[in-house]
């Protein structure tokens, strides 16, 4: 591409990444209390002989958190997995216009996931629904930290499609992130 | 019911084969073939409720504690030393260090109750190390995917777990009946692995040098963290201090001690070690919801029940049911994860087994080895995406490297078919001593 | 015709899943064919128990079979029988259920559903390593519990209890990691704890039903005839399914002991020691969830008579 163009969209994007990178480092922060409640229960159980009632439902929520805070940070990696073979086979024009009809209907479905998982948080609390374990916690927590990984999954699928319009390929290589 | 499949198939050839993200695609597929099909379902919530469950799974749990200890060890000089320490042993051997991934795999397999742990802890340990010791690309990964699927059939196994629950057998029974299948599929491996090399020896790396028998015990001190690391794993599932699940922590504990020992892990590698398994947990979490929301669409449809009711209405011989069973698990399990594939079509199929005459700890097996197919098939194949998030190859590229594996798992699958003793035999004998 | 999809989370073989299909089979006969119902069993329709009557209520399915204490994160009065030892015998659970059961279909409503018919499983046993004949030997005792009240009345009476998925409970039993269960005789066979337990004690500490509900709107589309002949056929067939779930208890009771395992009632002075330890919860409970303690009262003053 054109290395002198304008570089569009740049303070959006900027933008997006920043909230995206914190996603990711947050995420990161919930799988290690999820290994943290896990190991504690582990020693409570073998050294205090007592269990902790907490341990087995927060580490699941925090797997919940991992799983969708850090969804788009995975995506700015490119650490999501597509199935590129026809990629290499046509000209890069139509790798352009796949591309964005990749993104396009990425944006399409990661919206829909915004919203049904913010419409359950949001029946959650209305109805006041809590887990039905001894810890009775109000679902619509762990529910709206899952709702907000949504959005930032949503807002990074929309970077991306940016980038595209723009005239950048997808990052494809995972290695190329861990570098940086 | 031919018209849902259609649907269904072209969905998602067009949303995958266009390069949506597979999770995304599954999803997406799944939510076009309910629009369709099923116009009164609140798609909405069924997702939501799928995403949920799936993403607060108690019985996922190890999956990211592992992918995190594997993270943690990649960053220490462990796999360096493993490889170092093993290396001058395996002089004489065909096929030399590609046996580790086999191996390794094996052992890990008793530890995790899952193939797609299994897969990513000793991938990341394993396949770089190796390649960059000059094996063949396509022999690791294709060993690694093949191997790694052990993780459901060695116990403790997830699958088994479901499987006894659903069919009403000893889960126990189902553990000891696992591993004596796990141990001859992971001999006939090895013995790929070694007739590859012995064919063309450039496939594996280069001969190490001529060593002492001390210089060997030397090297093998190397080996000390890594076999105190496995054995406090399994030590502590074993030995009553964790539950399964409890000793992938203990595994990450470990993990952690280990490069703190060895000066190789900081703070700052710690939180980039978490930092990368928070995104490759991310993506198979993202597909595991994808999978199971598929699943259960096909099931609301009643596609899977459909299909297993007509390999009823064939009425086959006991032999022939099998292979049918065989070829009906291998095209779902393109499709579907694997644990819903056993939950919609056990009903129907579990009493046909049954009736042609084959045990019920027989068929857990069975089902399992075909869980484990499913895992290296495309497009939803748990351990092809794990692989591709640790070497960086192609979907594809992986999926043909596993080719050879897979054709092994299903020669297995007859083998066991003719001579179900080789299931059977294990825990007949252990629990005829009680 | 309508065609329903049913939801059972337990396993094809589980008595509550064969009283569904014989439900289903009775309700095709009494609609001449009008209302086929599909049992779908082992949640293959991805509906965990927890999210029964969610599930109803928002028409994921327009029919379930519900372990009902474990919708109390929807309905905190829905936990009323799983209260330590309220109702231990079935005669005690039928005398609740004439007091408590127009409370049930009054949450049901509120959901958008409606009660079909009720069973209940047999009691909560106590399956463990050494036996238990006093209260002394349930100190430290390493038991897994499933719910709140479990969890609560057995750290009263000193064990350690503790929540772990089912699929950590075998390997963690065979390991010894945990060294006991409360569950049902049920439960007990499906687990087959006769190969890591030796005892099993029947505490009944604890009663528990599945109720099976309908969606309203699913039901109003049927014909007057039809909901006439299906809420018929429901009442007579919950009295047969009652009597089975008690021949249930014998039979599953008798292949554990088939099994080598050493089964015990409670001694008088242990059932008293329990029941002290229990009635302080039943207060709580009806300080947590007052629209429960009527019911609760009535039945209590019924059963003083
Ligand atoms: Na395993
Ligand atoms: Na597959």
């Amino acid at each position: 591409m054109d290395e002198t163009r304008p570089v569009r969209f740049g303070p959006l994007i900027r933008g997006i990444d920043a909230i995206t990178l914190a996603g990711g480092v947050v995420a990161a922060a919930c799988l290690m209390a999820l290994f943290g409640l896990i190991f504690a229960e582990v020693l409570a159980r073998n050294i205090w002989g007592t269990s902790l009632s907490f341990s087995w439902d927060y580490a699941a929520y925090m797997m919940g958190a991992c799983f969708l805070l850090a969804g788009g940070s995975a995506l700015r990696g490119g650490a999501h997995v597509r199935v590129t073979a026809l990629h290499e086979v046509v000209p890069a024009r139509a790798v352009w216009c796949m591309d964005l009809a990749a993104c396009l209907a990425g944006l399409l479905v990661t919206a829909f996931i915004l919203w049904a998982l913010g419409h359950m948080a949001w029946l959650s609390f209305g109805r006041g629904t809590t887990a039905s374990s001894v810890i009775k916690t109000p679902l619509w927590i762990p529910q709206l930290v899952l709702a907000v990984g949504a959005l930032i999954f949503v807002l990074q699928m929309l970077a991306q499609l940016l980038r595209v319009l723009r005239g950048e390929t997808l990052i494809e290589d995972p290695k190329t992130e861990e570098a940086a | 019911m031919g018209k849902i499949g259609l649907t269904l198939l072209g969905l998602l050839a067009l949303l995958l084969g266009s390069g949506v993200w597979v999770g995304l695609g599954l999803i997406g597929a799944g939510i076009g073939t309910l629009a369709l099909f099923k116009p009164m379902m609140p798609v909405e919530k069924l997702f939501a409720q799928q995403a949920w469950n799936s993403a607060v799974s108690m019985e996922m749990l190890a999956l990211p504690l592992f992918i995190l200890m594997a993270e943690i060890l990649f960053r220490t000089r462990l796999s360096e030393a493993l490889f170092t320490g093993l290396a001058p042993w395996t002089r004489r051997l065909p096929g030399r260090l590609s046996h580790i991934t086999v191996l390794s795999s094996t052992l890990f397999a008793a530890v995790s109750g899952s193939s797609a742990a299994t897969t990513a802890t000793v991938g990341r340990i394993s396949a770089s190390e190796l390649i960059g010791r000059g094996y063949d690309r396509n022999l690791i990964i294709g060993s690694l995917a093949g191997a790694g699927t052990l993780g459901f059939l060695i116990p403790p196994s997830v699958i088994m777990i479901i499987y006894g629950v659903l069919a009403e057998e000893s889960i126990l029974k189902l553990f000891m009946a696992g591993i004596l299948p796990g141990g001859l599929l992971a001999l006939s491996y090895m013995g790929y692995l070694g007739f590859r090399a012995v064919m063309n020896p450039a496939l594996v790396g280069d001969t190490p040098p001529h060593t002492t028998l001390m210089e060997k015990l030397a090297a093998l001190r190397g080996l000390g963290p890594v076999l105190l690391l496995i054995l406090a794993v399994i030590g502590s599932m074993y030995g009553g201090i964790a539950s399964p699940t409890e000793a992938a922590s203990v595994g990450v504990a470990g993990a952690i001690l280990v490069g703190a020992f060895q000066r190789t892990l900081s703070v700052k590698t710690l939180a980039e070690a978490a930092y990368h398994a928070a995104q490759t947990s991310a993506m198979i979490g993202l597909i595991i919801i994808g999978a199971m929301f598929l699943s259960v669409s096909l099931g609301y449809l009643g596609l899977p029940r459909y299909i297993a009711g007509e390999i009823q209405a064939l009425g086959l011989s006991p032999f022939a049911l099998i292979v049918v069973l065989l070829v009906f698990y291998v095209i779902l399990g393109c499709l579907m994860e694997g644990m819903s594939s056993i939950v919609m079509t056990l009903p129907i199929t579990l009493p046909l087994v049954l009736a042609a005459g084959y045990d019920k700890v027989w068929f857990g097996v069975f089902l399992v080895l075909v869980v484990e197919m499913a895992q290296i098939t495309p497009p939803v194949g748990f351990n092809l995406i794990v692989i591709q998030r640790i070497t960086g190859d192609r979907i594809g590229t992986i999926a043909r490297a596993a080719l050879p594996f897979f054709f092994i798992m299903a020669a297995f699958a007859l083998v066991i078919a003719v001579f179900p003793g080789i299931v059977t035999w294990l825990p007949d004998t252990l629990s005829a001593r009680n | 015709q309508t065609a329903w999809d049913m939801s059972v989370v337990w396993p094809e073989g589980n008595f509550h899943t064969q009283d569904a299909m014989k439900f289903a089979e009775a309700v095709k006969e009494v609609t001449d064919g009008d209302v086929v119902i599909t049992v779908h069993s082992g949640g293959a329709l991805g509906i965990k128990g927890p999210e029964g009557m969610a599930a109803v209520r928002d028409g994921l399915v327009p029919i379930a079979d519900i372990l009902m204490s474990q919708q109390v994160g929807d309905a905190p009065e829905l936990g009323v029988e799983t209260l330590p030892y309220l109702a231990p015998t079935l005669a005690d659970l039928a005398l609740l259920h004439k007091f408590y059961r127009p409370k049930v279909e009054e949450v049901a409503e509120s959901m958008n559903q409606k009660l079909l018919y009720m069973v209940p499983w047999p009691g909560q046993a106590v399956y463990s390593k050494n036996p238990i004949n006093t209260i002394d030997d349930l100190a430290g005792l390493q038991l897994r519990v499933v719910d709140a009240n479990g969890h609560d009345f057995f750290t009263r009476l000193g064990a350690a209890p503790l929540q772990m998925p089912w699929g950590e409970v075998v390997p963690s039993l065979a390991a010894g990691t945990i060294s006991g269960v409360t569950t049902s005789s049920s439960s007990g066979v499906d687990g087959a704890f006769w190969e890591f337990l030796d005892n099993m004690s029947t505490f009944n500490w604890q009663a528990s039903s599945n109720i099976v509900t309908v969606n309203l709107d699913a039901w109003n589309e049927l014909s007057p005839e039809d909901q006439d002949a299906i809420e018929a056929v429901a009442e007579k067939l919950e009295g047969e399914f009652w009597l089975a779930s008690k021949a249930e208890d014998d039979k599953k009771i008798a292949v554990l002991k088939e099994n080598g395992v050493t089964v015990t009632a409670p001694s008088e002075e242990l059932k008293a020691a329990l029941l002290e330890r229990a009635k302080p919860m039943w207060d709580d409970f009806k300080e947590r969830v007052p629209g429960a303690a009527p019911y609760i009262d009535a039945y209590l003053a019924a059963r003083q008579q």
